[in-house]
């Protein structure tokens, strides 16, 4: 019981801690791809540049809680990946949007780090990533 | 839309939010009394998700419609789905998933709110 990551029966499941995260990324993916959605829908002309950014953010939000809440080799690689595109986004979008704010005119997930959502797209990327690194290394632990 | 019924709604998630929170300090596994508790709070949000459909039929037009509609649509949906998400695997750290949908009905309802009460 006091081992998140993986129970001994059921290897590559996500259970535990993993579970909270996935369920924090589901959360960030709904309100992601739905406030694209809208933005896009409803006044795409006003900041194309920032509602796709909101489009591609919500697709990795929705990649990375697939990648964490699926169990095989293949579905780690996607969360692998998407959290740290995800990571190098908050940081990229977040620096742009402080020094640049003409460029944003319209906020996404990623303008200030996050700081619209209680800096949570900032942390929960680094969460995903030391959650990986954690998982894999205790795979690779004889049991 | 119902300030009162909001309030009502972000309180019970709080107190399940906190409920979750100390069932997993103790130790303990989720019981009927914290499911209980999670049924009364879907009942909740789907009384305030009424009230708000009601509003939009009786001709409260938000200025941001698309949004306020889209949480609306997502808001009944979040107790289940973490629901269903914590029980699957019953170890100890999986019922914060339900203290991490409580919260995030509590943004939901709050936000509603907000939305609701800058119309045109």
């Amino acid at each position: 019981m006091s081992t998140p990551g993986r129970t001994p029966g059921r290897p590559g499941r996500t259970t535990g801690l993993g579970r909270v995260l996935v369920a924090l990324y589901a959360v960030f993916a709904v309100a992601a791809v739905s406030r694209a959605g809208v933005q896009i829908a409803t006044d795409f002309h006003e900041a194309p540049l920032a509602y796709l950014l909101s489009a591609v953010a919500g697709v990795v939000y929705v990649l990375a809680t697939v990648g964490l809440g699926r169990s095989g080799a293949r579905w780690r690689r996607v969360a692998w990946v998407a959290c740290s595109v995800e990571l190098l986004g908050v940081l990229t979008v977040g620096t742009l949007s402080l020094a640049d704010a003409q460029a944003f005119p319209r906020s996404t997930v990623w303008s200030g780090y996050g700081s619209g959502y209680g800096f949570v797209p900032l942390v929960l990327p680094v969460l995903g990533l030391v959650y990986l690194r954690r998982e894999s290394r205790a795979a690779r632990r004889p049991a | 839309m119902s300030g009162v019924l909001v309030a009502i709604t972000c309180a019970l998630c709080l107190v399940l939010c906190g409920w979750a929170v100390l069932t997993v300090a103790r130790d303990r596994r989720v019981g009927r009394a914290l499911l209980t508790g999670l049924t009364v709070v879907e009942l909740s949000v789907l009384a305030t998700v009424v009230d708000g459909l009601v509003a939009l039929a009786t001709g409260t037009r938000p200025v941001e419609l698309a949004t306020s509609v889209a949480y609306l649509v997502v808001a009944p949906f979040i107790i289940p789905a973490g629901t269903f998400w914590a029980l699957a695997d019953r170890s100890r750290p999986s019922t914060l998933v339900l203290a991490v949908a409580c919260f995030a009905v509590v943004v939901i309802a709050y936000r509603a709110l907000l939305l609701f009460s800058v119309t045109r």
